[in-house]
């Protein structure tokens, strides 16, 4: 009786070990330079605005407000905000500066806690379908929110 | 179709001095220069409510603006995309006369903002300091949306 009793409470104990194995081993870091965050343009409409903010991978239309670029750490060097006419730069000094502008903007100066999950990216706790996937990018979705992670 | 009003007006008409930032360029690779706006260090500053610009998402708040830039106005000459037409989006844009597709406000718009760029670096006081104040305008004679129906 004593022996069975072992072996139930043994079972469970391997299987949180090989259950969290499974999940830590399907997790990765991506490595990745620019981050686009955007929304999807629905079929039909017409956006018309500065001409690097409509963008189209595969078959998607996507309207960029911001585009932030990374060292090989993951953190923040600078960051292009979408404005009419084109592009705004702000240099991370410039955000460091001028620091409640990456609560505004929603910035992330650091991404290193952003992971490939099977077919999710996962970003501040926030889970996105990756619906399209190349050498160099990534596209991942969630609702109407976009965000793309390019490599190149 | 609806045009919605964008433009950047003093929250309240007693605060309405700004510092001027000198950038050498925009829009981003153009050869215009510009210059932000900031107050109390900051380019985040309180503005009249817009409403429809947190539609575009080109606010967060209704009244609180980013990135408001007096640059170049109405039709351009875009260093990378050709012709363009600028200042649509609650900045402050520099347009000559007569402005148009052949009579563009470039070379104005470089005239103004270097001589200012050049003043306030000759500066003894406070080098490189721009000053700028924005007369608030009465908001009845500035509808917020103006909507047109085809007759």
């Amino acid at each position: 009786m004593r022996k069975i009793f072992q072996t139930t409470l043994f079972l469970p104990k391997v299987s949180l070990v090989l259950l969290h194995f499974m999940l830590t081993s399907c997790s990765a870091q991506l490595y990745f330079k620019d981050v686009i965050t955007g929304k999807e343009i629905s079929k039909g409409v017409n956006i018309v605005y500065n001409r690097e903010a409509i963008i189209k991978i595969d078959t998607i239309k996507v309207f960029v407000s911001k585009i932030e670029r990374y060292d090989k750490k993951l953190n923040l060097l600078e960051v292009d905000i979408s404005k009419a006419e084109s592009m705004l730069t702000y240099s991370r000094k410039e955000l460091n500066d001028d620091n409640v502008l990456i609560d505004s903007y929603n910035i992330t100066l650091d991404r290193s806690e952003t992971l490939k999950k099977s077919n999710n990216i996962i970003d501040k706790n926030k889970s996105y379908e990756i619906i399209y996937k190349s050498k160099d990018t990534i596209m991942s979705k969630k609702d109407n929110a976009i965000l793309i992670f390019i490599n190149k | 179709m609806i045009l919605s009003n964008m433009s950047f007006e003093p929250k309240d008409g007693n605060v309405n001095h700004y510092s001027g930032k000198y950038m050498p360029a925009y829009p981003k690779k153009n050869d215009t220069p510009a210059i932000k706006l900031t107050q109390k260090k900051s380019e985040q500053m309180y503005a009249e409510a817009r409403p429809d610009a947190l539609l575009l998402d080109y606010r967060f708040k209704e009244d609180i603006a980013r990135g408001v830039m007096i640059h170049v106005g109405g039709s351009y000459e875009n260093e990378n995309y050709g012709h363009s037409i600028s200042a649509s989006e609650g900045c402050f844009g520099i347009v000559n006369d007569f402005n148009s597709p052949s009579n563009t406000s470039d070379k104005m718009t470089k005239e103004i903002i270097d001589k200012i760029w050049k003043q306030a670096q000759k500066s003894k006081s406070n080098p490189n300091h721009i000053r700028i104040i924005i007369e608030k305008r009465d908001e009845k004679n500035i509808p917020n949306n103006i909507v047109f129906t085809k007759s």
